[in-house]
């Protein structure tokens, strides 16, 4: 690399933020006299600032207010949304006809928490009458509504939205401590993504605002099944600790938003961010910052228990998709349940009857689940209409098989050992130190990470080892030189195991990377832009031990070492975990330019010496045909 | 009429066929929604990669049933929601009333509003009368709507047995 390309390189990475610059940068400017002409309650700065939170006001490109709310006619004013002083008079004026004529209750329906605000600051005129609310009373029953919970899915690499996780909120009826009941119901926030959105496109416009987005509501157990057992992700539910108030305002406010809508930015105006702003406006704490301008769900989590306001979160609630119940289901089965299981699926249709016959139970559910699982997966990645018959063909002999049993006196439904919990895990953001030595010659190295993990970080719940990053920089710091050492756009390793044996696995691990990187540690001189692509597998050898290999291509730039612009990469590797806190990454990789014939061939070993929540010690080991490379990595990880 | 109207009719005009084939309407004492409150546009939902998320995803055909109370007195709010509960859940539906247990079979008694005390007995007589359903050659070929509605119909014959055990007719 020469000493030019590492600026080039910054100064990218500089226009590519530039380029995703949050919407909220610029400081609110003071609200005190914006209602001057009103009674005096309504001319308090702190009603004045909560008026200018509930209808998502901020401040205009060129001067007053504009409400993030993009749609008109979500206020009752014809300059509402970006006048909150007239949106507030002509709401006045409704809420006085009201009163006067009874009318207008189709229009203060719809707004139950402006209703509850006037009624905290003394704005309701004595004389006034609640409208009745039917739509809002029978979808929300507000005053039934016991607890709300704050639910994280967790990520999901099948689909680019949903790499970080998702947050929902839910209103439970049942209980005070969250829970599934059928009766809650669930508050989502999503971009209004039409069903054939090509891939550049859907990208492009998800990042830079190309997509209106809103509020929906759902029956939460059916929303949670569509989470555990269509996508196959794990939900963590958190019931919240709010007042009576809070929850009557958090529900009022979610009904009134409904009819909302806004631009949705992929990064900082995401569903962490708006389904955050709903309890922000109910409880006045701040639960959207982050040290950058993007907000992950994780983030959002986190933030609900800070420390320094008290924590929100009153319990935490886990519930395991159908993929992390099987396998630990199927982890249980006996020799005997694990054969019969692995005939049925090896066996012929005209065999199969006679293995259901004298499968056990246990081995029949789990049967069921492995086929439930396939359904999911073919419904996610592809449709093949054939197979998809063949799978409920092999479903209805186990279901014939069951009915025609005595149901079981008991069926083993023991819990998913616990997994690590949102709240507990590394925070996705590092700044990294580090001392090297390649070929002898001596660096200093830094770092910085937007998120996510890597190797040797302990994976989320129900999600396998895995490696995303998105926006790493590390620069080398040598006697007489400042390089630029790596610079990652976006890297996915997406490592699919199963616990099941050959081909029954049917599992695909791949990987994909945008990136400013060298061929491997130890060479220098070696590094240019490129895109990789790699199709592999992975296996869980045992429960600490996960084996994987990975082979595809890199189409990149000329660099100093090489003229050549793709080359082939495969590598075989494993990661190990021991209890209390370790991994080891062990790799063989093997580099091939494709025009000129340069081979290198790299043993690496990475050790995680601990694994503490923030810092992180890491110990990087690699020998190439080429040169040898050690380093000595400290780190600090934050939301 | 507009391609899509035409095509949910088709549909729906199929499932009345394919759902009510071996219907009497002596088993409940109003419509299959599947088929009259419109959820045949349930079959076209758009699973293209981009909308499988947790965003776009979100549901089978609950929006074409909620948006279909065109003639409430026969798709009334509990007959529709218990669709919605069988349809969207409907694989652990099956296990939880071979297996006369679980959390799905649970939340189905609820929605319907069922007493307590008579769950059991539904329990036994849904699982005696499915048993026959999912013993059918024609089940594996059937589409996830149509099986659906198939449980519908049986729920709703064990239930127009004795209607006093639950709080809705379906």
């Amino acid at each position: 690399m020469t000493k030019g390309q590492p600026v080039f390189g910054l100064a990218f990475f500089s226009a590519l933020l530039a380029a995703w610059i949050p919407a909220y940068a610029t400081s609110v400017p003071a609200t005190t006299g914006l209602f001057s002409v009103l009674p005096a309650a309504a001319q308090s700065p702190d009603f004045q600032a909560r008026w200018i939170d509930l209808n998502r006001y901020e401040p205009g490109r060129r001067q007053g207010y504009e409400s993030q709310i993009v749609n008109d006619e979500f206020f009752v004013s014809a300059n509402g949304r970006t006048d909150p002083h007239s949106e507030l008079l002509a709401f006045m004026s409704i809420v006085g006809a009201h009163v006067e004529s009874g009318l207008e209750s189709d229009t203060l329906c719809r707004f139950p928490a402006r209703l509850l605000l006037f009624s905290e600051y003394g704005l309701l005129p004595a004389n006034f009458s609640a409208p009745e609310c039917a739509q809002y009373e029978e979808a929300y029953r507000p005053s039934q509504v016991r607890s709300v919970s704050l639910v994280f899915a967790s990520g999901y690499y099948e689909s680019p939205a949903s790499y970080f996780g998702h947050t929902l909120l839910k209103f439970n009826y049942g209980g005070a401590d969250g829970g599934r009941d059928v009766l809650d119901r669930s508050i989502n926030y999503g971009a209004d993504i039409p069903g054939n959105e090509v891939g550049p496109l859907y990208i492009a416009r998800g990042l830079l605002g190309g997509y209106m987005a809103s509020y929906t509501d759902n029956s939460a157990l059916i929303h949670s099944y569509l989470y555990t057992n269509k996508q196959l992700r794990d939900l963590w539910e958190y019931p919240l600790d709010l007042t009576e108030r809070e929850i009557r305002m958090l529900v009022s406010h979610a009904w009134e938003m409904k009819a909302a809508h806004f631009r949705y930015f992929f990064f900082n105006d995401n569903c962490a961010h708006r389904i955050a702003m709903l309890v922000e406006v109910a409880t006045g704490r701040d639960l959207t910052s982050s040290h950058g301008f993007w907000l992950l769900p994780v983030q959002v989590v986190r933030n609900l228990d800070g420390k320094d306001d008290g924590s929100l979160v009153k319990g935490e609630l886990h519930h395991p998709s159908l993929q992390s119940r099987f396998n630990r289901q199927y982890a249980r089965l006996d020799r005997d349940a694990r054969r019969s299981f692995t005939e049925f699926f090896r066996a012929s249709t005209e065999e199969r009857p006679a293995i259901v016959m004298a499968a056990p139970t246990a081995s029949l559910l789990l049967m069921l689940d492995h086929l439930d699982l396939s359904l999911a997966r073919m419904t996610l990645e592809s449709e093949m209409p054939g197979r998809r018959a063949e799978l409920h063909g092999q479903r209805a002999v186990i279901l014939a098989e069951l009915f025609g049993r005595q149901p079981p006196q008991r069926v083993d439904s023991s819990a998913v050992p616990r997994a690590v919990s949102p709240l507990e895990m590394r925070p996705p953001s590092y700044l990294r130190l580090g001392h090297a030595i390649r070929d002898g010659r001596h660096l200093q190295t830094a770092g910085y990470r937007v998120a996510n993990n890597d190797f040797l970080d302990a994976p989320a719940s129900g999600q396998e080892i895995s490696r995303f990053v998105m926006g790493e920089i590390e620069v080398e710091l040598s006697a007489d030189s400042l390089e630029l050492s790596r610079l990652t756009l976006v890297e996915i390793v997406n490592l699919d195991s199963s616990p099941l044996p050959g081909a029954l696995a049917a599992t695909r691990s791949w990987d994909i990377a945008v990136d400013y990187a060298p061929w491997h540690r130890s060479c220098a001189n070696c590094a240019d832009f490129g895109i990789r692509g790699r199709l592999g597998k992975a296996h869980r050898a045992t429960d600490g031990l996960l084996l994987y290999g990975l082979a595809g291509g890199r189409l990149h730039t000329r660099n100093a070492a090489s003229d050549g612009v793709a080359t082939l990469v495969a590598e075989l590797g494993f990661v190990a975990e021991w209890a209390g806190g370790g991994a080891v990454h062990g790799v063989t990789q093997l580099l091939r330019d494709v025009d000129s014939g340069r081979q290198d061939a790299v043993l690496g070993l990475s050790f995680a010496l601990n694994r503490m929540r923030s810092p992180d010690v890491r110990l990087l080991l690699e020998r190439s045909n080429r040169a040898g490379y050690a380093a000595l990595q400290l780190s600090y990880h934050f939301d | 009429m507009d391609l899509r109207h035409l095509a949910i009719c088709l549909v729906a005009s199929v499932f009345v066929t394919a759902a009510h084939g071996n219907d009497t309407k002596a088993q409940g004492s109003g419509p299959n929604p599947y088929t009259e409150c419109g959820i045949g546009a349930a079959l076209f939902p758009t699973v293209g990669w981009a909308a499988a998320t947790s965003n776009a995803t979100w549901d089978l055909g609950s929006t074409a049933i909620t948006s279909a109370y065109s003639s409430p007195e026969m798709c009334n709010a509990k007959k529709v929601d218990t669709a919605r509960l069988i349809l969207e859940t409907l694989p652990s539906l099956e296990r939880d009333i071979a297996l006369v247990d679980g959390e799905y079979l649970a939340a189905l008694h609820d929605t319907m509003g069922c007493e307590v005390d008579s769950r059991a007995e539904i329990n036994a007589e849904l699982r005696s009368m499915y048993a026959k359903v999912v013993s059918d050659q024609d089940y594996q070929s059937r589409s996830d709507v149509e099986r659906a509605a198939e449980l519908y119909s049986v729920l709703r014959g064990v239930l127009a047995a004795d209607s006093s055990r639950c709080g809705v007719t379906l």
